[in-house]
């Protein structure tokens, strides 16, 4: 309720450029089946204690950062929801914006959606803060309160809806955040280590294995748990039918679901926040 | 016409984004200017008003309200710049000294630590340690400082219109989009927000006026102003200090009419109250090290680096 939908649409009507939400990454996910729709619908609820031992968080990243992976390779675009921002790493033609609204420019709205008088709802928008705030720090690690996570930080009490885009066009058209060759490569070698990790996920015989790919010229490191000669052939043979790649590296090594900050700095060292 | 404050953590390029601001809008840029102002005009010395709006206050601070004094000097300095409008002051303190004006746009600057501790390798010639220890320490004073005078982290992004990280903006990158901004409606000076200056700024040259008389205690009154007719309510130790306070607020310049509605406060109830608290305070503090000590006793630590 912090008028991100309004400022979509008044951003679509001022650039033409293509907006999206989580909603149509949810599409692209329930392609992979039963455990991406799994993942992606019972994540979206996880904040109490039980689900934060839930194995999906993994399938979930990888699945979700897939979706907007293929979805930013096609350049100019805006995504809003869910913290897309902690999905995918700094590039150069990324800006990460967040909205900030002050309780009484958003207590009107609550009232109108949800028919509620203002004491409910403000107890709503509190505890939808809250749950967002627990959702964020269980899946990403990361409290989305933190400034440092974003680019650029406004305050609609004072900012309008129609400054606030006037601001983002202009930002957009600087030439030092156009993407340039080096940034699309950046976006299409991350989706190639993205779509091998989300094609091991979704076979059945690797499902269990948490494999990190990272994806360098014609050759693929992979690093995950001790294999057996006959695992590490089906590993292998996914990862040939996902992507044309000559040379394929196995390093066995431990790495954390928990610790989703360690796994981002392995895949792309020195870009994440 | 507008007024922005710029808050800074240590090392985020503040400074560099007033400048360039400034260049591009024709605005005064002015931060350490207040200070010396104030200095000049008050007859404080200038490391007192420094220390007012870096460190956090001591104890004795507290309960004389020696803080609010020297920062009453600041605002009053700060306003006097503010009231001819199209200003940029760069400071931390900025948006909570002009909080209520419509026309002040606040921004913050933020960086990324390993940014920050580069630019203060560059700028201060330190080394990589203690330009990370300089950081912490001076984001850690302020931050205490800000929860002391207005209850509030001075990191939230709610205090501010808008936050930029310099880490991945570029501030020329940035520069267009500002201008923009303080362009928009929203920032333009307005009748009613000439007006809310106005009457900050005279209730600021009468506390700053107060904060000169040695037995009165600026955390015991409230002063408004509404165009030149200045109210002042709270607590005053006896009926000559309570006079002299009218008196003096005549004096100042811009004051039309005073209303006065101070209560003499003979038993000083709130000061020996304020005592108390910094005891039951110092007790705490006492339990947290004793606990610390017991514990790094056991594990055969040094004990005074603890506590420190």
């Amino acid at each position: 309720m912090s008028g991100v939908q309004e400022l979509v649409k008044q951003f679509y009507e001022r650039t033409g450029i293509r907006c999206i939400s989580r909603e149509d990454l949810l599409d692209v996910v329930s392609k992979h089946g039963d455990l991406a729709l799994k993942a992606v619908t019972q994540l979206s609820e996880a904040t109490s204690a039980y689900n934060h031992f839930s194995k999906l968080r993994r399938p979930y990243i990888i699945l979700m950062r897939q979706a907007l992976l293929e979805e930013l390779q096609k350049d100019n675009i805006l995504y809003n929801g869910f913290s897309g921002q902690l999905l995918v790493p700094r590039i150069k033609h990324f800006i990460r914006v967040r909205i900030n609204a002050p309780l009484q420019l958003r207590i009107p709205p609550t009232i109108e959606r949800l028919g509620v008088d203002e004491e409910n709802a403000r107890k709503y928008i509190r505890e939808m803060d809250e749950q967002r705030v627990q959702w964020a720090r269980y899946t990403y690690g990361r409290d989305i309160r933190d400034p440092l996570i974003y680019d650029l930080h406004f305050n609609l009490g004072h900012i309008s809806m129609k400054v606030l885009c006037g601001i983002m066009k202009n930002l957009m058209s600087e030439p030092e955040l156009q993407a340039t060759e080096e940034s699309k490569n950046e976006v299409w070698k991350l989706l190639q280590s993205t779509n091998i990790e989300a094609a091991l996920i979704c076979d059945i015989r690797t499902r269990n294995f948490e494999i990190h790919a990272n994806f360098e010229k014609d050759k693929i490191n992979l690093v995950g748990p001790y294999l057996e000669e006959k695992d590490l052939i089906v590993v292998k043979e996914i990862v040939r039918d996902t992507v044309q790649v000559e040379e394929i590296e196995y390093t066995p090594g431990y790495t954390s679901t928990i610790d989703i900050e360690g796994w981002q700095q392995f895949t792309l060292p020195g870009t994440i926040i | 016409m507008a007024i922005i404050t710029i808050s800074r953590g240590t090392m985020s390029g503040g400074e560099k984004l007033a400048h360039l601001l400034s260049e591009k809008l024709g605005y005064k840029c002015i931060s350490r200017e207040i200070i010396i102002k104030a200095a000049d005009d008050y007859g404080v010395e200038e490391h007192k008003l420094f220390e007012a709006i870096n460190k956090r206050p001591t104890i004795l601070h507290k309960l004389t309200f020696e803080k609010e004094r020297y920062l009453a000097f600041i605002r009053a300095s700060l306003c006097e710049y503010a009231k001819d409008d199209n200003l940029i002051y760069h400071g931390h303190a900025g948006h909570f000294l002009l909080k209520g004006i419509d026309h002040v746009l606040k921004i913050r600057i933020i960086a990324e630590l390993p940014d920050r501790i580069k630019a203060a390798i560059e700028r201060n010639n330190l080394s990589e340690t203690e330009a990370k220890k300089y950081i912490e320490r001076v984001d850690k004073e302020r931050a205490k400082w800000t929860k002391f005078l207005y209850g509030e982290d001075w990191t939230s992004p709610k205090l501010y219109d808008l936050v930029i990280n310099s880490s991945h903006l570029s501030i020329e990158n940035s520069i267009d989009a500002l201008v923009g901004l303080v362009e928009s409606p929203r920032f333009q000076t307005t009748p009613e927000s000439k007006k809310a200056m106005y009457n900050l700024l005279i209730s600021s040259r009468v506390k700053a006026a107060l904060a000169r008389l040695p037995l009165v205690n600026l955390g015991y009154l409230d002063i408004r102003s509404d165009d030149g007719k200045v109210s002042i309510s709270g607590r005053s130790k006896s009926q000559e200090i309570t006079d002299s306070i009218q008196d003096t607020a005549k004096s100042v310049a811009g004051v039309k009419e005073i209303k006065m509605s101070v209560e003499i406060d003979y038993r000083s109830y709130l000061f020996i109250k304020n005592i108390f608290m910094e005891f039951y305070i110092i007790r705490k503090k006492y339990h947290a090290c004793y606990f610390y000590i017991t514990r790094y006793d056991v594990r055969g630590s040094g004990i005074s680096k603890t506590i420190l």
